[in-house]
């Protein structure tokens, strides 16, 4: 647990320190929770209610390693927060990814449109186990400890595949439509 | 955006190290210690937070994949990926033991010539008076990149040969064969030096590569600029012989080649992306005689090709040529050219028609 420091025993967190807080990491746990969450409205909003639940805390008690604190505390919330969501929303069935929604794709960009299909061709140059493995985590949100006892490897394994695709689709991708799409697209 | 443009290479080594934090981070919570190694490794650079918000937004546009296709149990059953090493480099080397399947044959003297694996071998024919502090080698139709201690790197070419010789006043590589590509960290006070054949090239921060045939060492200049020193005899003092320079500076964009005989030539203005195109794994053809692109197809190809025919040696050739489909290409010649190609034993002939 956090020690003690006597200059801070009484006050708790303050205001200033809440800013130097805010200013020095809100960018790290807004990315933190981006890749948690998967959408930036949710990380927003679970960021602002870590920072009020830090504030609550250090008037009753003395926080001396905030940023410890404050990114266990919004860790915490994230975890909350998807599970109420997979109360509510169910799983990916494999159906759905089967379907063609015209009425989506008439929305996307050209250039979205082409990543989209240059994907669709990459994905297939993956050795097959990762490609497996990412199926079941990314698609049916199975967990690594399911997907290793399934696969009978270690749950490192299963992790390690997951993020060689992922690194491996994103080189591939800058590869065949070069960077400056991405660059163009990022600004635009 | 980046501050200054990173190589390609550094570029998929972030990628992995951020996709496997983005991983980590959507499976569950991070302990503190993954946390703090994370944010340091986030806060060291911005081509690293560049690198992991683009593996998060690989990590979403993945999920958005319509027509996901379940590889089969026996693609499974039969995959050896052990997710050791990236995909990109397993897949090349998957690559070129199938290309070498496909011809099924010994592999040619000429290519033992060289040891590979990347192993720091210790081959005596060599010329070398001072002992290296590391030899690196790839074998036909393999590709290498070597970090130096430095965070220089190169990547070596098929066929290709380095020494490293590193010291408190300089940083100097060796190029005994083959094609090297080279991202230098800029340290002005520790020149960093490639000595090819007699002569040699000097830069400080840049990235360039240098080509040893048996002909001639050719500099190309992808980034910043380098000084080629022309060839000495050994022992011999440089000496100003006023017909030619002693060194030229070489630009970006620019190349110059040099070789014992002729000396140092002029520079002239290349297209970079063409010449460094083998590092992507194409060899580009435009304006080369058969002859000269048979030479360079040879450090990929499991059995050596010949051109019987110095009529079809000078053959204008154009196009690229993928080094995992040497095969194709060679077929496809007979369609293009007045030629015929006979696979054999131990080689692959290029006879006219």
């Amino acid at each position: 647990m956090s020690q003690t420091s006597s200059k801070n025993k009484e006050l708790g967190l303050s205001g200033t320190e809440l800013e130097t807080l805010f200013r020095e990491h809100n960018e790290a746990l807004l990315r933190l929770l981006m890749a948690r969450l998967g959408s930036v409205d949710d990380a927003r909003e679970v960021a602002q209610e870590a920072y009020a639940r830090l504030l609550q805390l250090g008037q009753k008690r003395v926080v001396s390693y905030e940023r410890a604190l404050l990114f266990r505390i919004a860790q915490n919330a994230a975890t909350d927060r998807l599970r109420r969501k997979s109360h509510s929303q169910p799983h990916y069935s494999l159906e759905l990814f089967e379907r063609v929604d015209p009425a989506v794709d008439t929305e996307r960009s050209v250039g979205a449109l082409q990543k989209h299909e240059a994907l669709q061709r990459i994905v297939q140059e993956l050795p097959p186990k990762c490609w497996k493995a990412f199926i079941a985590h990314r698609y049916r949100g199975r967990s690594f400890a399911e997907i290793a006892a399934d696969m009978g490897v270690g749950e490192r394994m299963v992790r390690l595949y997951v993020s060689r695709a992922l690194a491996y689709c994103r080189t591939r991708l800058e590869e065949e439509l070069g960077r400056s799409a991405f660059d163009e697209e990022e600004s635009a | 955006m980046s501050h200054h443009p990173i190589s390609q290479n550094r570029r998929a080594q972030l990628l992995e190290i951020a996709s496997d934090w983005v991983v980590r981070i959507q499976g569950g919570e991070l302990s503190s210690n993954e946390l703090d190694a994370w944010i340091e490794w986030l806060n060291a650079s911005p081509d690293h937070r560049q690198a992991f918000d683009d593996a998060q937004e690989m990590w979403r546009d993945l999920g958005d994949l319509k027509h996901i296709r379940e590889p089969g149990d026996a693609s499974v059953a039969g995959d050896r990926y052990d997710a050791e090493a990236p995909i990109a480099a397993w897949r090349e080397q998957q690559q070129s033991v199938e290309q070498r399947r496909r011809w099924s044959r010994p592999l040619a003297a000429a290519a033992l010539l060289i040891l590979g694996a990347g192993a720091v071998s210790l081959l005596q024919w060599l010329p070398d008076s001072v002992s290296p502090q590391a030899r690196y080698s790839t074998v036909v139709a393999q590709h290498q990149t070597v970090e130096l201690p430095d965070g220089s790197s190169v990547e070596l070419g098929a066929a290709t040969a380095i020494d490293v010789h590193y010291t408190e006043a300089e940083r100097r590589i060796e190029l005994h064969a083959g094609i090297a590509y080279f991202s230098v960290e800029h340290d002005p006070g520790r020149p960093f030096v490639v000595s090819a054949n007699g002569g040699s090239v000097r830069a400080i921060g840049t990235e360039f590569s240098v080509q040893r045939t048996e002909e001639a060492v050719t500099v190309i200049v992808t980034d910043g600029l380098v000084e080629v020193h022309k060839p000495q005899a050994t022992g011999s003092m440089p000496v100003d012989d006023g017909r030619q320079p002693l060194r030229v500076q070489l630009p970006a964009g620019q190349q110059v080649s040099y070789s014992t005989g002729a000396g140092l030539q002029l520079p002239s203005v290349t297209d970079v992306e063409a010449a460094t195109a083998w590092r992507d794994g194409r060899l580009v053809l435009q304006g080369r005689t058969l002859d000269q692109a048979i030479a360079d197809i040879n450090r990929y190809s499991a059995l050596p090709i010949q051109v019987s025919d110095p009529e079809v040696g000078a053959l204008q050739v154009s196009g690229y040529v993928r080094t995992d489909e040497i095969d194709a290409w060679l077929s496809g010649l007979e369609a293009v050219f007045p030629v015929r190609v006979d696979v054999q034993a131990d080689r692959v002939l290029i006879n006219s028609r």
